[in-house]
């Protein structure tokens, strides 16, 4: 298929600068998510792929060939790409059938290979028994295939998502989620898809492009980005995590809003920290290296969500559902913490976590 | 056990209240059906009678009670002072005398006898000399009761002398002619008690014509079978039946809504709605159906004929003709300039596009009749500047011509140029609401920008297209400015022009009138509907879910060659003609330049301002501008609130009214009202400034409804609702919450009813009299008879006021709204 080349990218409108120098490349048949808050600069990345933004500076390679850069601007009609945008855009005034081949019919395949290709991305969405509707009677959701159908037609070598399944309910959101896996897997199309929904950015993506005010902060897998964040923005924005002042000295970090209590510490920053604890990360034992009290807790049936208060700090802990049948509040308890990340304090924490642009 | 008691109370309370309303519509109703009957009733006995005029009636009933009086006060006490004898002479007198009159009268009755002798004297009768009369009818009470006396005893006995007042005419006469006179004196002696009688009689005359119908007349009055009621149901029976029906369908509409919504109690809300359906059903439904039924029963049955002259009587084929053909082509030519002007304005980086789309959005705003006077000046075959031009440049010599403004296609650019704007309005509006992506799904799909226009800009707004395209097609129909200007002249006749020709004929017109304003009316109401109802549905609601701004396409090399070739356009369309006009006020001779040596002048402005009629037509102008403006804006706001505030059933029926009304041609209204406001349905306001308010209200409304609904749609119940639970009375959140949030809406609404009312032509020419002659008839007036000059300086003015309005609503409104 085809591989992206993103080379100091630049995009300003008139004086907001929306995309930073950003350079990346996306593998041949890779799903990339573009991940971050509304605002982030990860749709104008998209559409500059697309051809519909034109980049202030820099270039945009599909393998080796330039599309975008210097005099060069390839039109979007002729980059060879599918895009699923987030309201759908299917046409109201064409059926199902049409809509799915008008990509077929532009570039003038032949009636009965139109018919074949266009029913065949009309099955592979479980759409074939809607051919002759118009959108205007469907629900949300098979207005969404109808777009996907429309998009994987002409057999793309590049796939662009604009937050496709935002606007559809939960239960949908999650199914149609592996769909769109499962097809990536089976055609082998690279994909480049944007959303701020982190579990979906997880659950899809083989990377994920982390963006916050025209930025990239972060490009990894998905292990990697949740696991080792490279700053507080990362760690805060996929997942839950609670950030706490710490010194790091001699193997362990002292945690002065804890009572000083202390983590044993391994790695080589020393001075003032930033610990990010996940809930998920603290667990509750007989044993455990940090006493409090819990205070609140929240019974969710899979999961006990407590507030436990250790020293001045309240710290959040998310365990096992069970653990509500046992647990009083007020009551004292113990705790390990199994993970925790470590940042130097360069009294960025605040404006960074400032997620709003 | 109390509580249970105090529930079932209130429960029976509520069940009887219920009942009572029930109770109320249902003796309503029957009223109306009893109003509707005595209505019919009235008629027939009118038809019966053979008088000439409803009223005459209640003229009988008067007379009826008059000599009522007469003969209790008068005549009687005379009689009764008289012999046995004497009284049955007289009485045998006065019944040969009566059957002398009319062979088929009563003689039974002495009082009968009296009361018709005494009607039938005031048609017909012998003459007394006029000293005579005044000498009788100034005698003291007295006096006059001995004069009775005497005459009486004279006309029973010939031989007896004559009383020296009366006896000058009475000597002249013998036999039952001097009896006549004698009965003439005494009746003359009665009624000098009754000054009012006079007016009776000349009222009654001009109802009863012929003897017959007189005599008739004088049996009713003499037998007083003319009661209060049946005179009233008689004089008044096409109110009497006309109210009915609107108490009927009034108690009808009541019920549904109450039993719709089972509240059964008077709400304030409902008769505000009926108030208003009333309104338009008297003063545009009726006038309309009136038309409607005149064409089809011009002599009370039922014929095609009037209609079939449209085709067969050649000025109406050739105005039917030169309407379709004109509308059509400007509803072609006008959609071809509106659709790529309008992507231009709203896609493309063009120079100047915000420029561009005010200045074709103002031309919204300018009379017909003004565009039409600047081309008249433009395009004049002989003097026409564009001709001298022209002439000029090819060297074409001093024949007339090239262009001339007066035919079919001098016309059809005229409204042109003028109906454009609605199209461009219509389509601009359109493409802004079009969501952007389905055009970014097209490119990527692998579809040029040019292909996506095609197969996805241009059939998603089809349906916009049409409804603009229609837009134009009816407008260019039921105008008649710009026909009445330039194709007069010409002789190029269209509909509306005819049908103002054959108006003014009076009664012998009216037959073609109605038959081209069926046409006219079924053409653009047709047109309405397909535009409303099969075209909105296939509106695809195209809102997109983030807002996108629409990708502006790139002109590239294009851009300075398009932008010059718009802005040319628009110096054609709209610079030359205001600045045609604007020059010709300056000038003292049309036919010369404004830089000429001594063609420069300020009189026309002077004169035509300096004017007292001028002004008082400007007044006028004013006065019913704002009349209309106001009512009308009042009712599109309850009418507004009512109809998204409240789920009353039949609160979207005066809508339905009002748009009908507006898409009913100028003309067509005009004439309805003609028809029927002239006292025919017992309402008498022709020549009126009440009829022309009522008039530009029937038309504007409209604007007025559009512009407050789509505002007060935007203010979500929920403000209201979040005021209300913060403890603030209904009244409180209207002034401080509703009111405020709309306010320039209803500013802006009341202006878009203002202005077109201000410079109306086309309803005018019909239904003004002498005093309330406005602004744009006078200008009308000046342009036909008077001077070029002047008119055009009276054109700049108005134009000038409607800038200062556009002004002061932006203002207002802060720049939220202007035209």
């Amino acid at each position: 298929m085809v591989a992206v080349k993103l080379k100091n990218i630049v995009k300003a409108f008139e004086e907001v600068v929306a995309v930073n120098d950003f350079s990346e490349e996306i593998h041949d048949g890779e799903f990339v998510t573009l991940l971050g808050p509304s605002g982030c600069g990860k749709t104008t990345i998209l559409r500059m792929v697309a051809g519909f933004e034109k980049p202030t500076s820099g270039e945009i390679y599909f393998d080796d060939q330039l599309i975008s850069g210097g005099k060069t601007f390839l039109p979007p009609e002729k980059r060879g790409i599918s895009m699923v945008f987030q309201n759908y855009a299917v046409w109201p005034h064409m059926t199902v059938f049409d809509n799915v081949a008008y990509p077929l019919t532009i570039h003038r395949i032949p009636k009965d290979e139109l018919k074949t290709k266009a029913e065949h991305a009309l099955k592979l969405m479980h759409l074939e028994n809607y051919a002759d509707r118009l959108p205007g009677q469907m629900s949300g959701g098979q207005q969404q295939r109808v777009a996907l159908a429309g998009a994987l037609v002409a057999e793309p070598k590049l796939l662009l998502l604009d937050e496709p399944l935002s606007n559809l309910d939960a239960k949908l959101r999650e199914s149609m989620r592996f769909e769109i896996k499962r097809l990536q897997k089976e055609l082998g199309i690279t994909v480049i898809y944007v959303t701020h929904d982190q579990t979906e950015a997880m659950a899809m993506s083989d990377r994920i492009f982390v963006m916050n005010r025209g930025i990239l902060q972060q490009a990894g897998t998905p292990a990697e980005i949740y696991n080792s964040p490279v700053n507080p923005f990362v760690a805060d924005f996929l997942g839950k995590v609670d950030f706490f002042k710490g010194e790091a000295e001699n193997g362990r970090i002292v945690l002065p809003e804890m009572g000083s209590q202390t983590l044993a510490y391994t790695g080589d920053k020393t001075g003032h920290v930033y610990v990010a604890i996940r809930p998920e990360n603290i667990k509750l034992a007989e044993d455990g290296i940090l006493s409090g009290t819990l205070e609140q807790q929240y019974y969710l049936g899979d999961v006990d969500d407590c507030r436990i208060r250790i020293g001045d700090a309240l710290v959040r802990v998310i365990t096992d559902g069970y653990a509500w049948h046992t647990l009083q509040e007020g009551q004292s308890v113990r705790l390990n913490v199994r993970e925790f990340i470590v940042f130097e304090d360069d009294g960025s924490l605040e404006e960074m976590l400032r997620i709003k642009t | 056990m109390t509580q249970e008691n105090g529930n079932r109370q209130t429960i029976l309370s509520r069940i009887s209240a219920a009942a009572a309303v029930k109770l109320c519509l249902a003796v309503l109703f029957l009223l109306g059906v009893l109003m509707v009957f005595a209505g019919f009733r009235g008629q027939r006995l009118y038809d019966a009678s053979g008088f000439s005029n409803d009223s005459s009636y209640a003229s009988v009933y008067q007379l009826s009670k008059d000599t009522d009086r007469i003969w209790q006060d008068s005549i009687r006490p005379s009689l009764n002072r008289l012999s046995e004898k004497e009284r049955s002479d007289a009485a045998a007198v006065c019944s040969t005398l009566s059957q002398a009159e009319d062979a088929s009268v009563r003689t039974d009755s002495e009082e009968y006898s009296y009361r018709f002798l005494f009607a039938a004297y005031q048609f017909k009768g012998p003459k007394l000399n006029a000293s005579e009369r005044k000498r009788i009818t100034n005698l003291s009470a007295d006096k006059a009761q001995q004069l009775r006396d005497e005459l009486l005893r004279c006309i029973s006995d010939d031989t007896r002398e004559l009383p020296g007042l009366i006896r000058s005419t009475a000597e002249k006469y013998e036999g039952q002619d001097r009896k006549a006179v004698l009965m003439q004196k005494l009746f003359v002696s009665c009624s000098t008690s009754s000054p009012d009688l006079s007016d009776h009689i000349s009222q009654l005359k001009k109802g009863v014509r012929g003897r017959e119908q007189q005599m008739q007349a004088c049996r009713l009055i003499a037998s007083r079978e003319v009661t209060w009621t049946s005179q009233l149901i008689i004089s008044h029976n096409r109110t009497i039946f006309l109210l009915g029906i609107l108490m009927m369908l009034d108690m009808v509409l009541m019920a549904v809504m109450m039993s719709r919504s089972r509240r059964w109690f008077f709400d304030i809300k409902w008769i505000l709605i009926l108030l208003i359906i009333d309104f338009l059903l008297v003063f545009q439904v009726l006038p309309l159906l009136h038309i409607v039924f005149s064409a089809l029963f011009p002599e009370g049955t039922f014929t095609l004929e009037t209609l079939r002259r449209l085709f067969t009587y050649p000025l109406n084929a050739e105005a039917v003709g030169n309407t379709v053909t004109a509308s059509l082509a400007t509803m072609v030519l006008g959609t071809l300039i509106a659709f790529p002007l309008a992507f231009l304005i709203g896609r493309t980086n063009l120079y100047g596009r915000k420029f561009f789309r005010s200045l074709f959005v103002i031309s919204y705003m300018v009379p017909p009749y003004v565009g039409a006077m600047a081309w008249l000046r433009l395009m004049n075959p002989n003097v026409g500047v564009i001709n001298l031009w022209l002439r000029r440049l090819f060297a074409l010599g001093n024949e007339p011509g090239p262009l001339n403004v007066y035919s079919l296609p001098g016309m059809i650019w005229v409204l042109t140029t003028f109906y454009f704007p609605y199209a461009f309005i219509t389509i601009s509006r359109a493409m802004e609401k079009m969501d952007p992506t389905l055009e970014d799904a097209s490119r990527i799909s692998g579809a040029s920008p040019l292909t996506t226009v095609f197969r996805i800009n241009l059939p998603l707004m089809l349906p916009s297209l049409l409804a603009g395209a229609l837009l134009v097609f009816v407008s260019a129909a039921s105008c008649y400015g710009i026909p009445s200007i330039i194709g007069k002249p010409g002789n190029v006749n269209t509909i509306t022009t005819r049908i103002v020709e054959y108006t003014s004929l009076g009664q012998k017109g009216m037959r073609d009138a109605t038959a081209l304003s069926v046409f006219l009316m079924v053409l653009a109401l047709l047109i309405l509907l397909i535009s409303d109802v099969a075209i909105a549905r296939r509106q695809y609601i195209t809102v997109s879910g983030k807002s996108v701004t629409p990708t502006v396409i790139q002109l590239r090399s294009f851009r300075l060659p398009l932008t010059i070739l718009v802005s040319v356009f628009a110096l054609i369309v709209i610079g030359m003609p205001f600045a045609t006009i604007l020059l010709t006020s300056f000038k003292t001779n049309v036919g010369r330049s404004v830089l000429d040596p001594g063609n420069f002048t300020l009189a026309n402005w002077t004169t035509v301002f300096g004017r007292t009629e001028t002004m008082h037509c400007l007044k006028n102008s004013l006065l019913f501008a704002t009349a209309a403006a106001t009512v009308g804006i009042v009712i599109s706001v309850v009418m507004n609130y009512l109809q998204q505030r409240t789920s009353l059933p039949g609160r979207s029926i005066p809508a339905f009214l009002i748009t009908l009304g507006s898409g009913t041609p100028s003309v067509v209204i005009a004439l309805g009202l003609i028809m029927t406001m002239r006292g025919s349905y017992g309402i008498n306001i022709y020549g009126t400034a009440s009829i022309m308010i009522i008039a530009y209200l029937i038309k504007h409304l409209m604007m007025g409804m559009r512009t407050v609904s789509s505002s007060m749609s935007q203010v979500h119940p929920s403000l209201e609702e979040s005021s209300q639970a913060s403890g603030a009375s209904w009244l409180r959140t209207m002034v401080r919450i509703t009111g405020p949030l709309i306010f320039p809406s209803i500013a802006a609404g009341w202006f878009l009813i203002f202005i077109p009312s201000f410079y109306e032509l086309s309803m005018t020419t019909l239904l003004y009299s002498g005093n309330t002659k406005t602004i744009g008839f006078q200008l009308y007036e000046y342009w036909t008879f008077t001077s070029q000059p002047m008119s055009c300086a009276m054109a700049t003015g108005i134009l000038l006021l409607i800038a200062a309005m556009n002004f002061l609503l932006a203002k207002i409104t802060k720049g939220k709204f202007s035209i």
